[in-house]
């Protein structure tokens, strides 16, 4: 038996194994100029308040105390999309203003409540350095912030489906998986300078052969479900703890179960603490009408505002007020258990595996600092605690750990997602299961008119454009997703309906040749994203043909 | 007589002072999601999920159906209830169940009617016939599973109960006496696997980039001396 104090961080300098986190930011693409206050626009800003500008400041932290760590960090093209606009930047920095004002006034409002005044001081505090980094350190411009960090060498920064489509069910036309990839590998190529090493396949949807065209774009690796590894074919040896290599040559790496439970959990998992910060408490709902109008919408409909003075205190709806002290040690502590956890992990599959094996954790970026409003300073304290407390785990990218092991076994991972059930059924049921004959003929659609102008000029080259803008749009899968899932489903239907209807005009029109510019105009005013988007993407030239019944069969016992 | 006139008095300022309480407060919580979803639930253990068990029934829903008018902010729009076109559509939801969509247009319909006599329509009832195609390069007509549907579906859910195996669906008629109207047949779709491997070969891929830094190195030194010239003897074999 080995002595105890020798196995532990005394004994062994030698890292035993590594720990990729990956988190994975996305949204919609909501931008509504048509109207002055859009409610959906503030999924945006609240993800801009709460997670990215807070996890932008927590890396920077950490790269100037010279803390060495490595995060995966996927931003959707939409989102990108959005964090680019001028409208959505200037009424983000409007909405950040009425924010600080809002926690001025309670700051003042909870003077002579000491249970409240702390928090709300924290909020004020929150706010204006959130409005100091978007407007000042950042100039607008917080991809531009990633990208910082990407060429310091600590984040990696990879894309995902141009609008988040979900590949198993979109596949049926080939073109359109493609289109998804070349569209987004152009946005992240317009960013960042160079193309994106790593895929995150939205929701981890992967049907076999996808990859294939990933590989020509010339990206390495992608990220599938813990079972879409452990089924894969031939049965891989490492489990999800070593990447497999598709046939064609990118590699899978598969979601971690414990790590990921750990987090994600509602009942064992962390964010569930008594002592975080409850969710649903917010001044929005709570306050007088007179008093809280001018903050939420129209003045009159009730919302969110961010400012929240209880934490979860139990299961019931018994709440007590929040305390940032011991929300912060429980942080601590959780932070240096999952170190813990991760530890114990690495240290036993070392023995009993022959190489050193990746841990794989990702998780939506938008849990931390929105869902669990302490989760960037837990992230903040994991990463420290890494550096500095121990030497069984590093921190490390997917293409750094290839780099590590270049040889690994070949197989296929199997049709899977990380949705609930784990398969289709999220965005194939019976809240949502009619919009894929439409998606379907759309898409086909598409290819036609793809097919057909193969190189169109002026008026007629920015509708096929537009239409080819439409369809990712009504692609995405948001939408079957809250169709199933949300309080906002009728939003949600409309939107796609909306992109399917607009898509149709536009494919009536061009095969009429009669496209009507003003209405153009206008969609191309509205729905703006991608403004170097190639409708060209959608040709059939780009996507290997499969013979009659060898497509979509199985071909791997 | 008046104490209960009393009770139904009381229980009103009650009801009504409730009400009105209720309606102070603002909507009622109803728990926003962000669009990224539902993902602390991912587990399956959110109390919210467990209501929808319900999804997994095979009826389809009536054709033709019209989503609710959406309140205000967007404007509104109707999709076609089909393209007109004679199809059908196979998509795996997991490994034990397919979904299928398809539409039947109106020349299509004729041209049976044509073919197999009037009335050949309403007589006949609709089915789905579902082949297992797994492994196989030609179309076997001969096994099947045949599912008999009804006249107002579009859609169906298919339990096929078999994991990693391909499928393909067609769509048709039978008419009373027997004989089969052959409509449309779909594209293949194959159900993911639901269990780990029985392949445990393993097959090792070591990059071309890596390869060619390999064999740069130790290639200088190729072909080099055999062993038997360095041992000095003859093998014999």
């Amino acid at each position: 038996m080995v002595d105890e104090k020798l196995s532990g961080k005394v004994g062994s300098e030698v890292t035993q194994g590594y720990l990729a986190l990956v988190l994975h930011a996305h949204l919609p693409y909501v931008r509504h100029p048509e109207h002055e206050h859009f409610l959906e626009e503030k999924w945006f800003y609240e993800a801009v308040t709460e997670t990215y500008l807070p996890l932008l400041w927590t890396f920077e932290k950490l790269l100037e105390d010279g803390v060495d760590f490595r995060v995966t960090f996927n931003l959707s093209p939409t989102l990108i999309s959005m964090l680019s606009d001028d409208l959505l930047r200037q009424r983000y920095a409007r909405h950040l203003e009425k924010l600080i004002e809002l926690a001025g006034r309670e700051v003042e409002r909870t003077r002579n409540q000491p249970e409240f005044h702390a928090t709300a001081l924290m909020y004020q505090d929150l706010f204006s350095r959130a409005h100091y980094l978007f407007t000042e350190k950042y100039r607008w411009n917080v991809v531009q912030a990633f990208k910082k960090l990407q060429d310091a060498g600590k984040i990696e920064v990879i894309t995902t489906g141009a609008t988040h489509g979900y590949f198993p069910l979109l596949g049926l036309q080939r073109e359109a998986i493609h289109a998804q990839v070349a569209t987004a590998v152009k946005v992240y190529e317009s960013h960042f300078g160079r193309r994106p090493l790593g895929f995150w396949l939205p929701e981890c949807g992967y049907h076999p052969g996808d990859e294939r065209i990933l590989k020509k774009f010339g990206i390495k690796y992608f990220f599938v479900e813990s079972h879409g590894l452990l089924h894969a074919s031939p049965r891989p040896k490492y489990g999800y703890f070593a990447p497999v290599y598709t046939p064609s040559g990118v590699a899978a790496f598969g979601r971690d179960m414990e790590s990921s439970k750990q987090v994600w959990s509602t009942r064992e998992g962390y964010p569930g603490d008594f002592d975080y910060r409850d969710f649903y408490r917010d001044i929005g709902y709570d306050l007088d009408l007179d008093y809280i109008g001018p903050h939420i919408l129209n003045g009159t409909i009730r919302t969110h505002t961010g400012i929240k003075y209880y934490r979860i205190t139990g299961l019931s709806d018994y709440k007590e007020p929040y305390v940032r002290s011991c929300a912060l040690e429980k942080a601590a502590l959780h932070a240096g258990n999952f170190m813990f956890n991760r530890e114990k992990q690495v240290e036993w599959l070392a023995q009993i595996l022959d190489r050193k094996p990746i841990v794989v954790a990702p998780y939506d970026a938008e849990l931390f600092g929105h869902w669990w409003f302490e989760g960037p300073q837990w992230l903040d304290y994991l990463i420290r605690k890494i550096y500095y407390d121990q030497t069984t785990i590093k921190m490390i990218t997917p293409g750094e750990y290839l780099q590590i092991y270049p040889c690994n076994q070949v197989a296929t991972p199997s049709e899977s997602s990380w949705g609930w059930k784990g398969y289709h059924e999220v965005w194939l049921n019976g809240a949502n299961d009619w919009i894929w004959r439409h998606l379907h003929k759309a898409g086909e659609r598409m290819v036609e008119l793809a097919n057909t102008y193969g190189a169109a000029e002026g008026t007629l080259k920015r509708a096929l454009n537009q239409a080819a803008r439409e369809l990712l749009l009504a692609q995405s899968s948001d939408w079957p997703f809250i169709m199933k899932t949300g309080a906002m489903d009728e939003y949600a239907r409309n939107r796609f309906k909306t992109h399917i209807s607009y898509f149709t005009g536009l494919y009536e029109n061009i095969k009429k040749s009669a496209v009507n510019e003003g209405w153009l105009a206008e969609l191309e005013q509205r729905d703006n994203l991608f403004p170097q988007i190639d409708y060209r993407v959608y040709q059939s030239r780009n996507v290997e043909r499969l013979p009659g019944p060898l497509a979509r069969r199985a071909v791997y016992a | 007589m008046a104490i209960t006139d009393l009770l139904i008095f009381f229980l009103a300022i009650l009801v009504v002072g409730g009400l009105t309480w209720m309606s102070k407060k603002g909507l009622p919580h109803q728990k926003p999601r962000s669009p990224g979803g539902n993902q602390l639930f991912k587990e399956g253990e959110s109390l919210s999920m467990e209501a929808s068990e319900e999804f997994t029934a095979t009826q389809p829903p009536l054709v033709g159906k019209t989503e609710r008018e959406a309140p205000g902010k967007l404007e509104t729009y109707e999709l076609p209830w089909g393209y007109g076109e004679s199809k059908i559509t196979a998509l795996v939801r997991d490994p034990y169940w397919l979904f299928v969509y398809w539409e039947i247009n109106q020349a299509k319909r004729k041209e049976i009617e044509e073919r197999y006599g009037a009335g050949a329509w309403e007589e006949s009832q609709p089915v789905l016939r579902v082949y297992d195609t797994t492994n196989r390069y030609f179309f076997d007509s001969r096994d099947y599973v045949e599912i008999p549907i009804n006249n107002y579906a579009n859609n169906w859910y298919i339990h096929v109960g078999e994991p990693n195996k391909t499928f393909c669906v067609e769509l048709g008629r039978v008419r009373p006496d027997g004989t089969y109207i052959f409509i449309a047949r779909s594209n293949f779709a194959s159900t993911p696997r639901d269990r780990v491997s029985e392949i445990i070969d393993e097959e090792w891929l070591l990059l071309a980039e890596h390869e060619k830094k390999l064999y740069a190195r130790i290639g200088q030194t190729y072909p080099g001396p055999s062993s038997p010239e360095l041992v000095g003897s003859p093998m014999k074999w």
